[in-house]
């Protein structure tokens, strides 16, 4: 090791396994010029197994690359071009129309976006945003800062929606038998099988997930009692499920609820396999109220402590002060053990468990963290096993924590599944005993474990019917599909809490001919009302009389769809008596601890979440916040096991357990408990072919693996059998593709509370080297944009970058171009390991056009396509960039995209662009670029130019904060913060004048316009 | 003005006061109070040289006779019940609309049809000069284009003439040439016949040294030579107009309607932003949705023009009318109306062109990235905006600042 690769953090980073073992592959191309595979003929690095039939490289056939011709034929050539150019250069100017509306709507400005204030829901999860819509079309989501319901934080799944709804494999009208069907024919249809079912009192079963919208709740009950006499009933259920909560909370408290956890408040919190700065239950708020002590700022030394327990390396365990890996199966004996740990201090009866302890006295340390802070801690666990959750519920109970950060008096509606329930209603099912089954936008089929017995069981049911946006695994097997609109089309109502209460708004008119689902079931109760007006008076019913600010229920209407949530006061929140028998709940948990061979645990990844959005490809383009891995899911495991067992990265291994059995590529990941596989869900579609033409095909399905115990769905499974089964395959990894050449020299900075403490002054930091130039420097004396990063802040979510992607009009590229480093993404998330790859730290920083100073890209562009602006910014002028890549070449961030296709029009790049439906979420304020043209982060120079103009307009000056970023306006924890660093009160300004603000890669003096703040953690457990 | 106009002006002013002078000194009409009467009571509906609701007043006293006016002025509904056929015809002819009658005496009246009368003369004058001063402006404007003070065209003629000549001169010169050549070879060799390339043979001293030239060149170098300066040629030409390809400058496309910015910009003062409603806004001035045509035209339907029914008939069928676009920048440009319109202050017709005089609208300008350029070169920005106060601390270094010295021709500014 030189000394050059010694960080000023003392600390050696390595972003892949390949890296930390040097691995021959990754060396060689490390310092290559591009780093990025020509066409295979003229790079002679291309690996044998990849020569194979690629799809993209057919365009450059051996035959197009043999350009040697003789004198003839040339002089043929090159007559017919020139003719065929001055020809074509003889064509008529085509003539443009300019069409107005016949009576354009009030509040539609050509040129000028309009928000509307909706709510994302995707089952019951989701929060408040704005949808931004352009001459009627919705564009992009953001967050709405108002609304407590999220609070302007959104993530990566929330920011592709918009693009389900230009999705060219939703269903375009009813169908019947998958023939289309007008919508009076289908209701036809569906009342007289409905009212024959009602006469003889056969079964009807609602199955859903999720619902908790109030109005539909009504529509669902007054459908039943349409059909009185039937035996009617609704099921909610989740894909990936927490019903073991309310069921632990129903036994131990009397209370059958999701409760509120409060973060903010929790000095010490322990995450306990849950992912809950990810993708557990509310992500996007959970993120919001954990960085709040999390950011540290000039000498500011209070910090929460955070300490992990899981399986996979997840999002929230990355973040972590402390992680600590374990296999499902010793859930219970650790959550036992760290009860009894706390039970000593609290002077409460211990329970029976044997004595268990982890890697570095993990429990006894976190159980005295836990007692130190009693009633500033938490304690989450993500298990869906009752018994692992009335133990939780039993710590919460000594630690005090009950009514402080568990809040069981305003409980969350955004998980109401019943695992129990929807396991009778299969066997019911296979029984014979349903007579109708009316599921609405769930896909049981593909999402429950018993999926397959459930699809076998529709053949005998008299009425299956799908509201399914696509034929998807289920609505493929259903008789009728009544499509529902895409939540972007619809209104609807939501209450995700207690006290809170919101509204989604249409903003487009249905692109197809689908109906909202609340309506289609008041079709079917013989109501003829729009859903709208159902909508309209619940609330004029229920949340008008709580209010005492508008005396009309007209101007209550006027405000809540204007400011798209309604909250009341908070129930006071209390303590509540404790009444399960937690010896019983541990011996339960314990017996269930069955260590057995191999287990295999699976995940959400942040993305891709359940698979319901499979088909998105920004979704599956974005790379894995921790593999960094996209387009597939693939076999987690922990390198050392690995090596053990004589496997390597990309081989194939046959992953079988009972009856189903799946091959999928390795994927040796730092931090994944050794005896385990990290499997990710959502993948493996297998929908109509129409309706996937993204998804399907993509990874394997791992649903099947799950189980369903004590009736409720686990997400883990032990006694897997593995085999090697010789084959290859290779994943579009794309973290070690934007290597910093080298140059490992401070990239990265890192602290901890502790370092604070002892020096406020530098925080053990010591800057590297001091900055000298020969170049004149600039002078700014207007604007200076500039941005601040906050590495403590960044989890890693990559909203940013699906958020960027959605602004700029960032191409798709296709696994292939991925697997040759063509990404296209302008924010890319970096993730750094450190330390022991069983079990590394992690850090993940948001790297995208530094803007710099003394840009080496602007001094080696032949063309002066890119050129520096009076306000700081790197220009890259799209259509005078003849394409040579030297400033690719030059950037010492590695963070400009080059063009290798016309993503735009090719049939080879089938996803959102090259059709006119997915074409409606481009941004028309920013070009699309086309094929050889050089391009990058722009600071949203084109949002720069509007609010400069707006304040110009209103005769005023630029305020602080007017201005957000795409990414900065995405990311739930607030990490970015733009603005002009020449205004000395801003908010950016203050953050570059932190005494720990650095420039990435400060010593080779590009004086770049982004400052990180170090991440600092917290190693209590290190202290003495 | 030349003298000739300005002598002509003054005897018409000196004609006007006389006339004026001898008729107020006859203690009847006076073009003063009329013009009182004339702005209070008539100028709602009437215009001296022009049509605003009722006909166009100019020369009315020469049209008619004095008394039929008075009469029709006091009551024109009286004299068209009596059916008089010259009061019948212009109430028909302006869509039956009722004059209201006035009280008025006979010398009011006449003092209004002075003014009218002098409003005529005054009307008369201005286009009489304005001819004559186009009159004399295209003089000085050829006289610009001049070679030592003699215009392009004379020197042209001249030039022609004289190349004329000259060539007449080299042929009788050359025909005297070999006429005196085959002379001396007849002379010289008598009887016998002269071969066919006598004259090759003779000139050698004289084409010789020319052919030899050419000779000695090597005929690669001389290809190779010409193409260069060939394409030496069409390089500079096509350099000089490649920021013009595509150019619309001048385009003017048969309309579906023949909508007329004269008429409606011009003449009825509508304001350009009464019906291009997003250019104070956005980047869009917008094309007028039909509901904005609709706020007049629900009224007006112009003598039942075919063209204002089209209208009328779009709305009423909800069909939008396919409008074909003049100005359409390229796809890589943004453009605001706002920033040029609310920010920088310029007028439409900056760009657009005198608007309000022309009946058939083409692009004016040729809108190329050139033309903007200069443009921002030499506008200045208006540092009255609080925005440069608030934002820019260097403005007050400065007494005036051009677009481009604040950034405005950075590429970012227009191209993202």
């Amino acid at each position: 090791m030189s000394k050059a690769d010694n960080n000023t953090s003392g600390k050696q980073y390595w972003k892949g396994i390949e890296e930390y073992e040097k691995h021959p592959s990754f060396e060689k191309l490390k310092s290559k010029e591009f780093a990025e595979e020509l066409p295979k003929k003229y790079n002679k690095l291309t690996h044998k197994e990849y020569e194979k039939d690629l799809p993209v490289e057919k365009v450059f056939d051996e035959k197009t690359f043999d350009l040697s011709s003789d004198r003839r034929s040339f002089l043929k050539y090159f007559g017919l071009s020139v003719s065929a150019a001055t020809l074509a250069a003889c064509t008529e100017t085509p003539v443009r129309k300019a069409i107005p509306y016949v009576i354009q709507p009030e509040q539609i400005r050509l040129g000028i976006a309009n928000y509307y204030a909706s709510t994302l829901a995707d089952g019951g999860e989701g929060y408040s945003i704005l949808v931004k819509t352009r001459e009627g079309r919705p564009i992009k989501i953001e967050g709405n800062n108002e609304s407590p319901y999220g609070r302007g934080g959104t993530c990566a799944s929330g920011q592709a929606s918009v693009l389900n709804l230009y999705d060219k494999g939703r269903l375009r009208g009813p169908l019947i038998d998958g023939g289309s069907v007008s919508w009076s024919d289908l209701d036809s249809e569906v009342k007289s099988t409905l009212n024959e079912i009602q006469e003889r009192g056969g079964k009807i079963r609602i199955l859903s997930n999720t619902i908790n919208s109030p109005s539909t709740l009504q529509v669902v009950e007054q459908f039943k009692s349409r059909y009185e006499g039937a035996d009617v009933q609704h099921i909610a259920y989740d894909p990936v499920s927490v019903y073991a909560i309310r069921e632990a909370n129903r036994r131990s408290f009397d209370r059958e609820v999701l409760p509120s956890y409060n973060l903010e408040d929790a000095k010490m919190i322990v995450g306990f396999a849950a992912d809950f700065l990810g993708t557990w239950i509310s992500p996007v708020d959970f993120t919001k109220q954990y960085m709040k002590n999390r950011k540290i700022r000039g000498n500011e030394t209070d910090m929460s402590y955070h300490v992990q327990f899981e399986t996979n390396l997840s999002i929230t365990g990355s973040n972590a002060d402390r992680r600590v890996t374990l296999k499902p199966s010793q859930y219970g004996k650790a959550l036992t053990a760290l009860y009894n740990k706390i039970a000593a201090k609290a002077g409460v009866n211990r329970i029976d468990g044997e004595q268990f302890e982890l890697a570095g006295n993990t429990i006894e340390v976190t159980a005295g963290e836990l007692w130190k802070n009693r009633g500033k801690s938490l304690l989450l666990c993500g298990s869906n096993d009752v018994n692992h959750q009335i133990l939780v519920n039993g710590i919460n109970k000594m630690l005090g924590n009950i009514g402080k950060t568990v809040d069981l008096d305003n409980p969350s509606y955004q998980k109401a599944g019943n695992d129990a329930q929807v396991q009778s209603l299969i066997t019911e099912a296979e029984n014979g005993e349903v007579d109708a089954l009316l599921i609405l936008g769930a896909n049981p089929v593909y999402q429950h474990p018993a999926g397959t017995r459930l699809r076998e069981a529709m053949d005998n049911i008299a009425l299956t019917l799908s509201t399914a946006d696509r034929l998807d695994e289920t609505a493929q097997h259903t008789r009728f599909v009544a499509p529902d609109h895409h939540f972007l089309e619809a209104w609807n109502d939501f209450q995700p809490k207690s006290n809170v209460y919101t509204l989604s708004q249409p903003t487009i008119s249905p692109i197809f001919n689908t109906r909202n689902v609340s309506e289609s079931l008041l079709r079917w109760a013989d109501d003829d009302r729009e859903y709208y007006e159902v909508i309209r008076k619940n609330w004029e019913e229920n949340m008008f009389p709580r209010q005492d600010e508008k005396d009309r229920f007209d101007f209550f209407w006027v405000k809540v769809v204007h400011d798209g949530f309604f909250a009341v006061e908070k129930s006071e929140a209390s303590d509540h008596e404790f009444r399960a028998d937690i010896n019983e709940a541990a011996r339960g948990a314990l017996a269930g601890s069955n260590e057995n061979g191999l287990e295999i645990c699976l995940y959400e990844k942040a993305g891709l979440r359940d698979g319901k959005h499979a088909n998105n490809p920004w979704l599956q383009e974005l790379p894995d916040p921790i593999s960094k891995v996209c387009w597939d899911n693939y076999a987690c495991l922990s390198p050392k096991f690995a090596k053990e067992n004589n496997i390597k990265e990309e081989d194939v291994i046959r992953i079988e357990s009972g009856d189903y059995a799946v091959e999928l590529p390795v994927l040796l990941q730092p931090g994944q408990t050794y005896g385990t596989i990290g499997v990710a869900l959502g993948y493996g579609r297998e929908m109509d072919e129409q309706a996937a033409k993204v998804a399907n095909g993509i990874g394997k399905n791992v649903f099947p693996f799950a189980r369903v115990q004590d009736g409720t769905i686990r997400m883990d499974q032990s006694g897997i059998e593995i085999e090697n089964t010789g084959n290859h395959y290779r994943l579009a990894k794309t973290q070690t593709h934007h290597n910093l050449e080298g140059r490992n020299i401070d990239i990265l900075r890192e602290t901890t509370i502790q370092d604070i403490k002892k020096n406020p002054e530098t925080a053990g930091i010591e800057k590297p080297y001091p900055s000298h130039t020969l170049y004149k420097e600039w002078e700014y004396n207007g604007h200076h944009w500039g941005m601040g990063i906050d590495l403590s802040a960044c989890t890693g979510c990559g909203s940013c970058v699906i958020a960027c992607q959605a602004e700029n009009n960032v191409p798709v590229v296709g696994k292939e171009e991925v697997l040759r480093r063509r990404e296209m993404h302008w924010i890319r998330i970096d993730r750094y390991y450190s330390g022991d790859p069983e079990n590394p730290e992690v850090l993940t920083q948001p790297m995208l056009c530094q803007q710099c100073d003394q840009a080496p890209c602007e001094n080696v562009c032949p063309v002066l396509a890119i050129t520096h602006s009076s306000e700081g910014l790197n220009q890259q002028t799209y259509n005078r960039c003849v394409g040579t890549r030297y400033c690719a070449n030059n950037c010492p961030y590695k963070v400009r995209r080059f063009n290798w296709f016309n993503y735009v029009n090719s049939d080879k790049f089938d996803y959102n662009m090259n059709n006119q439906l997915g074409r409606m979420a481009l941004n028309p304020d920013v070009t699309v670029r086309s094929r050889g043209v050089m391009e990058k982060c722009t600071f949203c120079v084109q949002t720069i130019q509007e609010k400069k103009l707006n304040a110009k307009k209103e005769n005023r000056g630029l305020r602080d904060g007017e201005i957000k970023t795409a990414c900065q306006s995405a990311c739930p924890a607030d990490a970015i913060v733009f603005g002009d660093m020449n205004d000395e009160n801003s908010e950016v300004r203050k953050m570059m004048d932190e005494k720990r603000a650095y420039e990435v890669l400060e010593i080779i003096g590009v004086e770049s316009s982004i400052r990180y703040l170090p991440k600092v953690t917290n190693k209590k457990h290190e202290e003495a | 003005m030349t003298l000739s106009t300005k002598l002509s002006s003054l005897f018409i002013i000196l004609l006007l006061i006389f006339q004026v002078t001898s008729k107020s000194s006859a203690g009847h009409p006076d073009p003063v109070e009329g013009q009182q009467i004339f702005q209070s009571e008539c100028s709602l509906c009437h215009a001296v040289g022009s049509e605003v609701l009722g006909p166009d007043l100019a020369a009315v006293t020469e049209r008619r006779d004095e008394d039929w006016l008075i009469s029709f002025i006091r009551n024109s509904q009286a004299m068209i019940r009596e059916g008089d056929e010259q009061a019948v015809e212009i109430f028909e002819e302006y869509n039956r609309m009722v004059m209201p009658a006035v009280d008025f005496s006979d010398d009011e009246i006449r003092s209004v049809l002075a003014y009218i009368e002098e409003e005529t003369e005054a009307m008369r004058e201005i286009v009489a000069e304005e001819t004559a001063e186009n009159g004399s402006k295209a003089a000085p404007a050829e006289a610009d284009q001049d070679v030592f003070g003699v215009s392009y065209d004379t020197v042209t003629v001249l030039l022609s003439i004289l190349l004329a000549l000259l060539i007449v001169l080299l042929l009788v010169l050359i025909r005297v040439h070999v006429s005196v050549r085959r002379m001396l070879w007849d002379k010289m060799h008598p009887g016998e016949p002269r071969p066919e390339n006598w004259i090759t043979v003779q000139n050698r001293e004289f084409i010789a040294p020319l052919i030899g030239f050419f000779r000695l060149l090597n005929p690669t170098f001389a290809v190779l030579g010409g193409v260069l300066v060939v394409t030496i040629v069409v390089i500079v030409i096509l350099y000089d107009t490649a920021p013009y390809v595509g150019s619309m400058e001048g385009y003017t496309p048969e309309q579906p309607i023949p909508f007329d910015h004269q008429l409606h910009a011009g003449t009825h003062e509508i304001d350009c932003q009464y019906c291009h409603t997003g250019v104070e806004f956005g980047k869009n001035a917008n094309m007028p949705s039909l509901n904005i045509c609709m706020n007049c035209h629900s009224g007006i339907r112009g003598n039942d023009s075919p063209d204002i029914q089209k209208v009328v008939d779009a709305y009423q069928n909800d069909e939008p009318i396919e409008w074909i676009r003049r100005h359409s920048l390229a796809d890589h440009v943004y453009f605001s109306h706002a920033q040029h319109v609310v920010a920088g202050n310029i007028e439409c017709q900056t760009c657009h062109g005198p608007v309000e005089e022309t009946p058939r609208l083409g692009q004016v300008q040729n809108m190329t990235m050139g033309w903007c350029i200069d443009c921002h070169r030499e506008t200045e920005v208006d540092l009255s905006n609080n925005y440069y106060h608030e934002s820019f601390d260097f403005h007050k270094d400065h007494e005036s600042l051009t677009v481009s010295q604040i950034g405005g021709i950075e590429c970012s500014k227009c191209h993202y």
